[in-house]
């Protein structure tokens, strides 16, 4: 069968209903492994035992990034191809992007305290992160703000390929400004820079929220497919309802 | 164990905390959204079977 068809909600619904409690086992599991490594790996030398913030910090990072990037090829489609799954994917996106993103500002924010002396700095990651943040909140604000669906899903679409300009800027923000946020340590052009005892662990939890990431984004789009059935199924029952009213009013004329 | 190394511990648990807190609240979130859209679902496709049950009884809808 060809990606299109996939792409079609009926069989999207048909496989993602095979797929995900698998997945969402492999998930469950691959968090209680990474979470057993990121417990038991040794304590920094310079950080000490703050390094364990980092297995989830650093990871819930890469993931808003991502569920952002997803949604900025969601909008694609939605604008592009106007494909019926495209902003069903953007809208089941968006929540756990705001969540990683805020797990990722506070938990930086618990190990900036001891490590840095601060809770907060306006330096230009921590901001560029904190635009994400409020981006996703937008972009849920105006989903419900629309009526409309298919005016809201555009609008959307739009507003989510302009905020995309933010990735990149909190990519490179370490190397463009002089930020108090050290430079990036793994996804670095010559090579990790951690000791394997912290890199795999960090692996691991990226692995595992990744997989806790897809199976909730694959939820969320069962469940947002189900409620546009609910809505088409209300519109022709109400269209019934009230073509049968209106007949009967021009008998009784 | 230093008072220090203490001290940090309570930062790790509490960044852990916020991080569970949080997770399991969106995954919580997402399975009530499902199960609500469920019966919803079923709700509706009841209400419309009866619509058409009690309407084909009296003759039918007008076209």
């Amino acid at each position: 069968m060809a990606m299109t068809g996939f792409a079609n909600p009926a069989v999207f619904m048909k496989w993602s209903g095979r797929l995900l409690p698998w997945l969402s086992g492999l998930a469950l599991i691959a968090l209680a492994g990474a979470l057993w490594l990121a417990l038991r790996a040794p304590p920094d030398y310079q950080q000490g035992e703050t390094v364990r913030i980092m297995y989830v910090h650093v990871p819930a990072a890469w993931l808003a990034m991502f569920m952002y990037a997803i949604m900025s090829a969601s909008a694609l489609g939605t604008l592009v191809w106007r494909h019926p799954l495209a902003d069903v994917s953007q809208r089941a996106a968006a929540p756990i992007g705001m969540v990683f993103t805020l797990i990722c500002l506070i938990t930086g924010s618990i190990w900036g305290r001891p490590m840095w002396g601060v809770w907060w700095v306006w330096d230009a990651r921590l901001t560029s992160v904190l635009v994400l943040f409020l981006m996703y909140c937008g972009i849920l604000a105006l989903w419900r703000a629309m009526e409309d669906p298919l005016r809201a899903a555009r609008a959307v679409a739009i507003l989510t390929l302009v905020g995309f300009i933010n990735v990149p800027i909190i990519k490179f923000s370490v190397d463009w400004w002089n930020t108090l946020h050290q430079p990036a340590s793994v996804l670095r052009m010559d090579g990790p820079a951690l000791h394997p005892d912290i890199l795999w662990p960090l692996l691991a939890m990226a692995g595992a929220l990744s997989l806790v990431a897809v199976a909730l984004h694959m939820a969320g789009m069962r469940t947002e497919i189900l409620q546009r059935r609910v809505r088409a199924r209300r519109i022709v029952l109400l269209d019934r309802m009230s073509r049968l009213n209106s007949g009967s009013v021009g008998a009784s004329l | 164990m230093s008072g220090a190394e203490i001290t940090y511990t309570g930062y790790v648990i509490a960044a852990y905390a916020v991080a569970f807190v949080l997770g399991a609240g969106l995954t919580l979130w997402t399975v009530l959204a499902a199960r609500r859209a469920h019966i919803e679902l079923a709700r509706v496709e009841v209400d419309s079977l009866r619509f058409a049950r009690r309407h084909s009884a009296a003759g039918g809808e007008p076209s």
